[in-house]
């Protein structure tokens, strides 16, 4: 009987703990640095912490026009809060952004690489803004601290005999919570494309392309950004209808020229550096959803070129040939697909080809770092 | 009970430190690295050894290592893995190099790398080649390094050299590059 009342008394505090909501009027408002006594005081910490480490980050893109085109289109979209808000393009080849409850945003080249206009990009990012204007991590953090407390109070009172049945109830609410405020973010997101006259179309199209990578790949587990996110599918049909009910321009932006142009110069480095982690059957999606280049026309069959390289299924070598030579017959002044093909027929019997293309390579390309090892194969070559 | 209590204790540092990786002291005696060849570590290093791959490092792995990949065969992968490409002994070093960067990246907390400087080079009284590598890890902490190899009857050996930017690269680079001077064939 004493056992038992002691396991009600377990029970009833931390119910009562657990339920406890969250005091809207002791949070500050976005921007404000909270009370230092605060619970947010100390999530605020955490950031700037992380804050420090970014702004030394080895892998921030040093590009000045990218970083300001970013900041002002955040700018853009933040509206009021704009000064509150500080940018890192970070080089990280995943699609992401997240933005902390102390204004921190970080954008990752992952992102940029599979967003093709500027509304696209204003989506997520809106998204994020969003996130911070409702004060979702900090609610997100005291909401995960009381589950959590009660799970492990209740699981101690029950003698650990109910622990699968209080950590999927306790999971479940946590992940409920969070899709509440995913929703609440795509909303809001979707209202500040509208009331800045963007194409309310580049939010479901954005989610569309995602889910396309996702089910090429055949993972259990979503992407980094989707991991805490509502069903895909559920979130484009939420788009499509709340988009309806909004004001849209009646020109809306695009802006798929102005994206472009701050992208193209760093897009086949991003894709290559992604390409190497080998997820071959996401960059056939990525590849199949990137933008004809101006700055160099045969681009998209380089790249294609490159994937099959690494892919190395059968016959690739010839197969990748073809792309760097359809590359080559588009823009005859890119030395990338000329050094391609002259490495892969280097110990073949087309010696001829290889020499020939591994010259012009250097001709176009006098200050090639790896100029002295492309001498030596040519020397090699001897044709 | 006071017993039982010492054994609990001696039983929670025994399985902390089993727990741990073993390493052991090399001390600046010449070194046989594989069947192939020998080095001169120069000064003394702590050696952890896994498989095919032996490391040294003075002040800790994630601040300096000197790292032996030994013998690498055709058709198997640099760090014993199962995602990275194969090395193949017909490959250029070009194509080495680019490999050895991949294989990093999957194996490793790596965000970025890329090779640079690629040129030939004797590994000791073996044709090679040399180059330079620059990382940063999942946390932006940039790293560099330079790496030698060379196929020997058609098995791939590759010494290379990975420390943080700031402050550890420049320290230890000259002890690494005195060990690849020294390399003996055996």
């Amino acid at each position: 009987m004493k056992n038992f009342h002691i396991f009600l008394l377990s029970c009833l505090l931390p119910l009562a703990f657990g339920c406890q909501s969250i005091n809207e009027s002791v949070i500050a408002n976005p921007g404000d640095r909270p009370d230092s006594t605060t619970t947010e005081a100390g999530l605020w910490m955490q950031m700037e912490k992380i804050e420090a480490q970014s702004k030394t980050s080895g892998n921030r893109v040093k590009d000045e026009k990218l970083n300001s085109y970013i900041e002002q289109l955040v700018c853009k979209l933040a509206g009021e809060y704009c000064s509150d808000i500080r940018v890192y393009v970070l080089k990280v080849p995943a699609f992401n952004a997240t933005m902390a409850p102390n204004g921190m945003m970080h954008v990752w080249t992952g992102l940029l690489l599979r967003v093709q206009n500027e509304a696209q990009l204003a989506t997520v990012l809106g998204h994020e803004i969003t996130h911070y204007i409702k004060k979702h991590s900090l609610k997100r953090y005291v909401d995960t601290k009381n589950k959590v407390n009660t799970f492990t109070i209740l699981n101690l009172g029950a003698g650990g005999l109910l622990t699968p049945v209080l950590m999927l109830g306790t999971i479940g609410s946590i992940q409920a919570y969070n899709r509440d405020h995913e929703r609440e973010a795509d909303q809001g997101g979707l209202k500040l494309l509208s009331e800045k006259g963007y194409s309310l179309e580049g939010a479901p199209e954005v989610w569309e392309n995602i889910v396309k990578e996702q089910e090429a790949s055949k993972k259990d587990t979503p992407s980094l950004f989707l991991s805490s996110h509502p069903q895909s599918t559920e979130r484009i049909q939420n788009l499509r209808t709340e988009a309806k009910k909004l004001k849209t321009s009646s020109t809306p932006r695009i802006g798929e020229s102005d994206y472009l142009q701050h992208i193209l110069p760093h897009r086949s480095d991003w894709f290559l550096q992604e390409l190497s982690l080998k997820n071959f059957k996401e960059m056939e999606i990525v590849l199949q959803n990137l933008a004809f280049s101006p700055l160099h026309k045969g681009e998209l069959h380089f790249l294609k070129g490159e994937l099959l390289r690494k892919q190395r299924e059968k016959d690739f070598e010839t197969k990748a040939i073809a792309q760097y030579q359809k590359a080559i017959d588009l823009d005859a002044n890119d030395p990338r697909p000329l050094k391609a093909i002259g490495l892969l027929l280097l110990k073949t019997d087309q010696k001829q080809r290889a020499s020939e293309n591994l010259k012009k390579y250097l001709s176009l390309k006098p200050d090639a770092e790896d100029r002295s090892i492309i001498n030596s194969y040519l020397k090699e070559l001897n044709v | 009970m006071k017993l039982s209590k010492q054994f609990i204790y001696l039983f929670i540092v025994a399985f902390l430190t089993g727990c741990g990786p073993s390493f052991t002291l090399v001390k600046d005696e010449r070194i046989n690295i594989s069947k192939r060849y020998s080095v001169q570590p120069g000064m003394d290093w702590s050696q952890l050894k896994r498989e095919s791959v032996t490391y040294w490092t003075a002040d800790g792995l994630m601040l300096d290592e000197i790292v032996f990949l030994e013998s690498i065969q055709d058709g198997k992968t640099f760090f014993g893995d199962e995602k990275s490409n194969p090395f193949k002994s017909n490959m250029s070093e070009i194509e080495i190099a680019e490999l050895f960067i991949e294989s990093l990246k999957i194996n490793g907390q790596w965000s970025n790398g890329k090779y640079k400087e690629l040129k030939l080079q004797k590994f000791g009284s073996f044709d090679g080649f040399n180059f330079g590598i620059s990382l940063v890890n999942k946390d932006g902490l940039a790293y560099k390094g330079l790496a030698s190899g060379a196929i020997i009857e058609k098995e791939l050996h590759i010494i290379f050299f990975l420390a943080t930017e700031f402050h550890y690269y420049d320290k230890f680079k000259n002890n690494f590059l005195a060990i690849v001077s020294s390399i003996q064939k055996t």
